[in-house]
This record gives C-alpha cells, sequence and structure tokens, in this order.
C-alpha cells in the first residue's frame, strides 16, 4: 500500500522559475504517451511560451506541487471548441494513480466554474487512457463524443474521446 | 452583396445559422472581403446548372484540418440536393488541393435536413458538444460530424472501378 500522497499535493499558479522543470518533465518523455508529443524545447522557448500565455486572459497555468516538488503541469486554455480546454500532465510515472491528478482537476475545475464562471470546461484524452478517463469522470465530466483522426500520436493521426463539464453539472 | 444581406437575414434560413445576429451591409461586406481574400477560408457560392446563385460554402482551414460551413440560402431551392452537391464537391476539391487528414462540421441537433445531407455526402457522425454555441436565445449542443482523407480515398477508389 502506497502511503497517501494527497495531503502533501498543491495546485498554484504557475511561475516563471518553475519553467527549467516543465522544460525537463516535458523533456523526459514520461508524459508522451498521455499527452500530444512534442520535440524536446529550449528553454527560450519555453520560457516564450510562457509569457506569451501568460499575457492572455484566455490560458491559465497552474504547477501541480508535491511538497515543494514540480510533479507536474495543468492548464486551462482557450477552448477548442467552446468554454475553456482543461489539460493535465504528471511527469513523474511514481506519482500517478494515487489521487494526484484528480485533485488537479476538481482544484482546475472550482477554479474555472467559481472565478471564471465558465459555461463549460472540455478535454480531450486518448481512448487507451484508461486511468484518466476514470480520473475524469470521478470529477464530473462526461463523454461527448470519438473525435476521429483528431491528433498526431507517436507517428499516425489517432482518435481522441472528447469529454465536457458543464457549470450546471459541478457541485459548487 | 445585398444579395449577401438578404440571404443571412431571411428568418427561415436564419433559424439554423448558429451564431448569427441580422447583420448589416456594412458588417457583409468586411466578412465578404475577407472571404474572398483569405487562403485559410476558401470561400464559394453554389450556382445551379442555369446560374442563379442559391447559396455559400466554405472552408476554414487549421492546421491540417478543416471545418465546412454551407447554407443554402435561397430555401426554394432547399431538399432538392444542391447541398449535397456542393459538399461532395468542396470535400472532393479541398482533399486534392490541401494537405488535410480531415474535414469536420458542426450542425444543430434538429437541423435533419441538414444531418441527413451531410451523411449522404460522407460524413460520419462523432457526438454531441453540450452547450458550443449561442443559437435561438440559448446556449445549444451541436452535433460534430466528419469525413476522413482516408475515406475519401476510398471513395475515389470506388468510383473509378
Amino acid at each position: 500500500m502506497k502511503h497517501d500522497v494527497r495531503p502533501q499535493v498543491r495546485v498554484r499558479s504557475l511561475r516563471r522559475a518553475d519553467i527549467p522543470a516543465v522544460r525537463d518533465g516535458f523533456a523526459s518523455g514520461t508524459a508522451a504517451q498521455t499527452t500530444r508529443w512534442s520535440l524536446p524545447r529550449s528553454l527560450p522557448s519555453m520560457l516564450g511560451w510562457y509569457e506569451e500565455l501568460t499575457q492572455s486572459k484566455d490560458e491559465h497555468l497552474f504547477a501541480i506541487l508535491l511538497g515543494e516538488t514540480l510533479v507536474g503541469l495543468c492548464t486551462l486554455r482557450a477552448p477548442r471548441f467552446a468554454g475553456r480546454e482543461l489539460t493535465i500532465a504528471i511527469f513523474e510515472p511514481r506519482f500517478r494513480g494515487r489521487g494526484v491528478g484528480t485533485l488537479a482537476v476538481t482544484k482546475l475545475c472550482e477554479f474555472g466554474f467559481r472565478t471564471l464562471k465558465l459555461p463549460r470546461i472540455e478535454l480531450g484524452v486518448y481512448p487507451s487512457n484508461r486511468r484518466a478517463i476514470a480520473c475524469y469522470a470521478r470529477c464530473g465530466f462526461q463523454y461527448e463524443a470519438l473525435l476521429r483522426r483528431f491528433m498526431y500520436q507517436d507517428g499516425q493521426w489517432v482518435d481522441v474521446m472528447w469529454m465536457s463539464l458543464l457549470r450546471s453539472e459541478f457541485k459548487m | 452583396m445585398p444579395l449577401l444581406q438578404r440571404w443571412m437575414n431571411d428568418p427561415l434560413a436564419q433559424q439554423w445559422l448558429a451564431g448569427l445576429l441580422p447583420r448589416s451591409a456594412r458588417a457583409e461586406q468586411a466578412w465578404a472581403a475577407r472571404a474572398s481574400t483569405d487562403p485559410k477560408r476558401p470561400t464559394f457560392i453554389i450556382q445551379t446548372h442555369s446560374g442563379l446563385d442559391i447559396g455559400l460554402i466554405m472552408l476554414r482551414v487549421i492546421d491540417a484540418h478543416a471545418e465546412l460551413g454551407v447554407g443554402i440560402h435561397n430555401t426554394r431551392y432547399w431538399d432538392r440536393g444542391y447541398g449535397q452537391d456542393a459538399v461532395e464537391v468542396l470535400v472532393d476539391g479541398a482533399f486534392r488541393a490541401l494537405p488535410l487528414h480531415r474535414i469536420e462540421l458542426f450542425v444543430l441537433p434538429d437541423n435533419l435536413r441538414a444531418i441527413r445531407c451531410y451523411e449522404k455526402a460522407g460524413f460520419a457522425r462523432e457526438g454531441l458538444l453540450r452547450k458550443y454555441q449561442f443559437a435561438r436565445g440559448k446556449l445549444r449542443d451541436v452535433v460534430v460530424m466528419s469525413t476522413l482523407h482516408e475515406e475519401w480515398l476510398l471513395r475515389r477508389d470506388d468510383s473509378a472501378e
């Protein structure tokens, strides 16, 4: 039985000083199977990305911390369809399956519905990613569509499951 | 131009045009100027064989996929296959000319006429996006449909045999 890490989990706004850890997290490749694949990026390019997104009022970036260590990234982004799009990556495989994602998604939804007063939060997930789908379902997200050949992943166009949570469904 | 304005403000057609308020002539001019110059938004008039303008069809290209929009705005020409014809021609042209792997569209769930037309033109229903856009006074769900490059290849091979 792994010990419960949830009391140590915090979600807060991403800071400029977090960017090297985010860069290393993505470059480690541990999140590649469950997120958008990308080539490793340089620090200046990641800092540029951070500056650009933090200037937009439609984009919200958060660090997932365990104690003082950054273990993941979660965001509310300009939507693919409507509302805002939620994304999440937990870089350290040993912190998966332990409720960290569920906590982070819940925090993002609280922020999105209470503070931003969004009508809807949407997300895409690979159909093979059972653990993430279970996490989103636990948080109240409902299946909307199977978007065929929607993302380019590991060398081919793959299907993406689309889910959403409406403000009216969220328990404030 | 007055034609465009008349089309967009026709109440019968407008009930299916999600997210549109009645628009002024100037707004239509601005839209048309962009539609006719932006390579990411190829836009075409749908004509009958006798040369009558009856509707519009357009693509919005986003990276390697595109969103299709179509309307037979002269409502006397509904239910005659013009929409399906236009969609088939544009989808074929788009997959020939542009490096797209997928074309998608959004349609209000109660627009059964349009959904049937898209299905006949080769689009498959993928699901229902909830509270997607404002239409007829409130946030509405929309059906998302798509056709894939690989399906277009199969259709093309079939028709060549």
